[in-house]
């Protein structure tokens, strides 16, 4: 059955409240990504994934966030053995796509559980 | 095969969140390779199995030419925030289209509009669709990956 409900606030029974606005603001995007084989493993809201070059992807969001500026970025991937510095940054970032970095011992590397979530304000 | 409902005026988001739940993934075949710059290696576009399942169904996504303008508005100088988000949500949603529509749909939406604009016009083509069974079948030399000069392109 189809239906609605319209509330400000959850309520629990013993840890206080929240506004329902945090939804909001909660994760909007998520990708599970291959990029040894350049597949996509699990998602939801993007529509394709560039493989750019080694260690380095580009998700495209199929609902555009509200800016550029107006949300944050989590990656991270599989565990290395005999890993140091093993880095995962994001540039070039619009509304609409961000570039990922994967880097293992100052060189990009490939992962091939890459996962990337963003969590902020998609565009009302 | 599932209805899709009727999400005129349905927030984008929403849209997907029904199609998640009730459709399931499309692993496509296709991939596009394409280059915006000489500099660098050639770059591969792999469509996302959920996006795709919500294009073959229909009544789900955006016509693109929202995404182009909401580039537009994005490509101000003085841009700082959305405010035309209406178009993504208000917006009748595309019919269900074909495999290859889609593959169509996603380059626009996803490649450079530099790219998918003059692919054709160079020396050698910028842009090629083709199966993931054609690309080279390990990362060697991932970095130097270009499009063959070679590459007949049927005009």
């Amino acid at each position: 059955m189809a239906g609605k409900i319209i509330a400000d606030t959850l309520e629990h029974s013993t840890s206080g409240s929240i506004g329902t606005n945090y939804l909001k603001e909660g994760t909007k995007c998520w990708l599970r990504y291959n990029q040894s084989t350049a597949s996509v493993l699990g998602s939801f809201a993007t529509s394709s994934v560039a493989d750019t070059a080694t260690g380095k992807y580009t998700p495209a969001f199929t609902n555009n966030m509200s800016s550029s500026t107006d949300f944050a970025t989590s990656v991270t991937r599989q565990a290395v053995a005999n890993f140091n510095h093993n880095v995962n940054y994001t540039e070039s970032e619009t509304s609409s796509n961000t570039l990922v970095f994967t880097v293992e011992n100052a060189t990009h590397v490939d992962g091939v559980n890459n996962h990337f979530s963003i969590s902020g304000g998609v565009l009302a | 095969m599932i209805k899709t409902p009727e999400f005129q005026g349905t927030h984008l988001f929403d849209r997907l969140c029904w199609a998640k739940e009730n459709l399931d993934g499309v692993q496509s075949d296709y991939r596009v390779v394409f280059e915006d710059s000489i500099d660098d290696c050639a770059k591969i576009l792999v469509p996302d199995p959920n996006w795709m399942a919500c294009a073959l169904q229909g009544g789900i996504l955006p016509p693109v030419w929202v995404y182009h303008e909401l580039a537009k508005d994005e490509a101000q100088p003085d841009f700082k925030k959305h405010t035309r988000g209406y178009l993504l949500h208000q917006t009748e949603p595309v019919g269900a289209m074909t495999e290859e529509e889609a593959i169509e749909y996603l380059i626009m939406k996803d490649c450079p509009e530099s790219v998918w604009k003059t692919y054709n016009e160079g020396n050698r083509p910028t842009m090629v669709i083709c199966t993931k069974q054609q690309l080279p079948q390990t990362r060697e030399w991932r970095n130097a990956w270009k499009i063959s000069e070679e590459l007949n392109i049927a005009a």
